[in-house]
């Protein structure tokens, strides 16, 4: 089964146990990482065996400012047929041609579609990160091998990798 | 009064003017990897009255006076930024927040710490893994843990 990857700040997603939080709850917080456009929100297709998936984290990681901790939420596709999730292939904007066709908008997502999907994601994704170090190795790789279109990273994120 | 090169500067100055840069915060969506003006302002603050500024970033953190995603902020940043002069008292202040009683502070001042690259903070936090509650937290601090034993490892080749 394909999972679907989508970016997150994973401090949002802790179960932390605050005393005016129901148990098994999000907080509220965790929404700020599910900002939709258009009733759409974007998220990245990973591969069953995970095979394209640090590729996608390099190229999504290298189409910041600068080279930072990346934090994501991954989850099997099943999870969200099962709630009825709507998917668009809709080529992504990242630095790397071969990842953009990984990427996938969610559309036609109502106010309690997106609730349901947070819950979803808090109860059955598996949450990661890749510190800074090693998100600085995996673009330096990529710019390298050149899977990534050095022309198309931002001037700050090259010199701060010294690339530029 | 705090002394400032060879001027003198009110803590209520100080104060007013991280007050100021809080505000503007207010209106901010965090995001990695993302400079924001919150961003430059600190980084500003921290370069022009050096560890005064951390002083008066610790009251706010420790004392629990700002929001905890505005203190995370700041120790993230308070990490990343390169600055020699303050690096031991940023280094302090993040060793510090990793004792914090809100887990997105904690997570703010590990993400810091991982930015600073200091193994320093190794034994801080040892500490911290022991007494961690959330288990995410607790891999994210192992993560860091691990990237500052291979620091020392690296620098004592």
């Amino acid at each position: 089964v394909p999972l679907i990857l989508r970016s997150i700040r994973k401090a949002r997603w802790y179960n932390e146990d605050l005393p005016w939080l129901a148990p098994d709850e999000p907080q509220a917080d965790v929404l700020a990482d599910l900002n939709t456009s258009q009733n759409t929100l974007s998220v990245w297709l990973i591969e069953d065996d995970r095979s394209n998936l640090e590729r996608v984290i390099t190229a999504l990681a290298a189409n910041r400012n600068r080279p930072s901790n990346f934090d994501y939420a991954i989850i099997d596709r099943q999870f969200l047929d099962g709630i009825g999730v709507k998917f668009d292939h809709e080529p992504g904007q990242t630095p790397d041609r071969d990842v953009n066709r990984w990427h996938l908008d969610m559309i036609e997502l109502s106010a309690s579609g997106l609730l349901m999907f947070a819950r979803t994601l808090y109860a059955h994704a598996q949450k990661e990160r890749i510190l800074e170090k090693r998100i600085r190795h995996l673009i330096t790789e990529a710019v390298n091998s050149g899977h990534l279109d050095r022309s198309e990273l931002r001037a700050t994120m090259l010199g701060k990798l010294q690339l530029s | 009064m705090y002394l400032w090169g060879k001027m003198s500067i009110s803590e209520n100055t100080l104060t007013a003017e991280f007050h100021r840069l809080v505000s503007s915060a207010d209106e901010e969506v965090f995001e990695d990897g993302m400079e924001t003006a919150f961003s430059n302002g600190l980084i500003a603050f921290v370069k022009r009255y050096g560890d005064l500024a951390i002083d008066v970033l610790a009251g706010h953190i420790i004392g629990e006076t700002i929001n905890a995603e505005v203190a995370a902020e700041v120790l993230r940043w308070i990490g990343q930024m390169d600055d020699v002069k303050t690096h031991h008292k940023r280094r302090w202040l993040l060793e510090r927040c990793l004792n914090c009683s809100s887990a997105r502070v904690r997570d703010g001042a590990v993400l810091g710490l991982s930015f600073l690259d200091d193994p320093h903070a190794i034994p801080y936090l040892e500490s911290a893994i022991e007494h961690e509650s959330i288990h995410e937290l607790r891999r994210d601090m192992e993560q860091v843990l691990d990237q500052l034993r291979e620091t020392k490892a690296e620098k004592a080749l």
